[in-house]
């Protein structure tokens, strides 16, 4: 007497063999896969090239580099200001050093 | 516009970008580092180290105003018979028996000076909260102290292998 999963194993056995690719690949396989290998790549490097053209036609206009320059001095003053608090603690101690022990380095 | 246009006039924004950053932070910091300090005050770094209240920063600027004349006399002091040494090694070709005796006054001012020093720090530390008294304490023995330790490990190796010695 024939199992459920007997039964079931034979017909996914069946399955497998039917969807088993036969014959030989079409003529111009390899060349189809590099022409879309290609065709890929030209997208990428086409989007990038988009990309760069509309980031300096974003900087061509004259408010945009204003902008763009001016954000840039503002995180540098930032930045600077962090900086300028740390340093000060440094110099204030020096002197408070040097008020205090003259006599050492 | 052509890509390659693009590219370079993105690379001189880049630039002029990054160049305006770093210049700007380094004006700042410099101009701020300077004003944080508050360079009118010497107590500037008790008061933020150490969260002093203004009642107990009035002590201590009382207790500092009283310490620096006398830290200045005995710099003076230090000064004066440094040049007298100096004078005394000039005046003689040899190592004279009075040079030894003033390079031993030297050594004992110095020493009248850093004992004088230590009692002000002290002093200073009891007019602080308890816990922060012993931190300043604790910190202006190892930056005053510390100074000598660097030399004296410094010359520890000798001491410590006395047969490479002849």
């Amino acid at each position: 007497m024939r199992t459920s999963a007997e039964s079931d194993e034979q017909t996914l056995r069946h399955l497998v063999r039917q969807a088993r690719p036969s014959g030989a690949l079409p003529p111009d396989f390899a060349a189809a896969v590099w022409r879309r290998i290609e065709q890929s790549e030209a997208i990428t490097k086409g989007r990038w090239q988009q990309w760069l053209t509309q980031a300096a036609a974003f900087l061509w206009e004259p408010r945009h580099v204003i902008a763009t320059f001016a954000a840039a001095l503002f995180l540098g003053a930032v930045t600077g200001l962090i900086q300028g608090w740390q340093q000060s603690e440094d110099l204030a101690r020096q002197r408070y050093l040097t008020a205090v022990r003259p006599l050492l380095p | 516009m052509n890509p390659r246009v693009a590219g370079w006039a993105l690379l001189c924004a880049a630039l002029v970008a990054v160049g305006l950053f770093f210049a700007s932070a380094q004006l700042v910091a410099r101009w701020s580092a300077h004003r944080f300090s508050n360079p009118h005050d010497d107590l500037e770094w008790l008061r933020r180290e150490f969260r002093l209240s203004q009642t107990d920063l009035e002590r201590i600027r009382l207790l500092h105003e009283g310490y620096l004349p006398q830290c200045r006399e005995w710099c003076a002091k230090i000064a004066a018979k440094k040049a007298e040494l100096e004078a005394e090694l000039a005046a003689t070709s040899h190592f004279s028996p009075r040079a030894a005796e003033l390079v031993r006054e030297l050594a004992s001012l110095r020493a009248e000076c850093q004992i004088r020093m230590l009692q002000h720090f002290a002093e200073v530390s009891r007019a602080m909260p308890a816990d922060q008294g012993r931190r300043y304490l604790a910190e202006m023995l190892r930056l005053t102290l510390g100074a000598h330790e660097q030399t004296e490990r410094a010359m520890a190796p000798a001491v410590l292998h006395p047969h490479a010695h002849p």
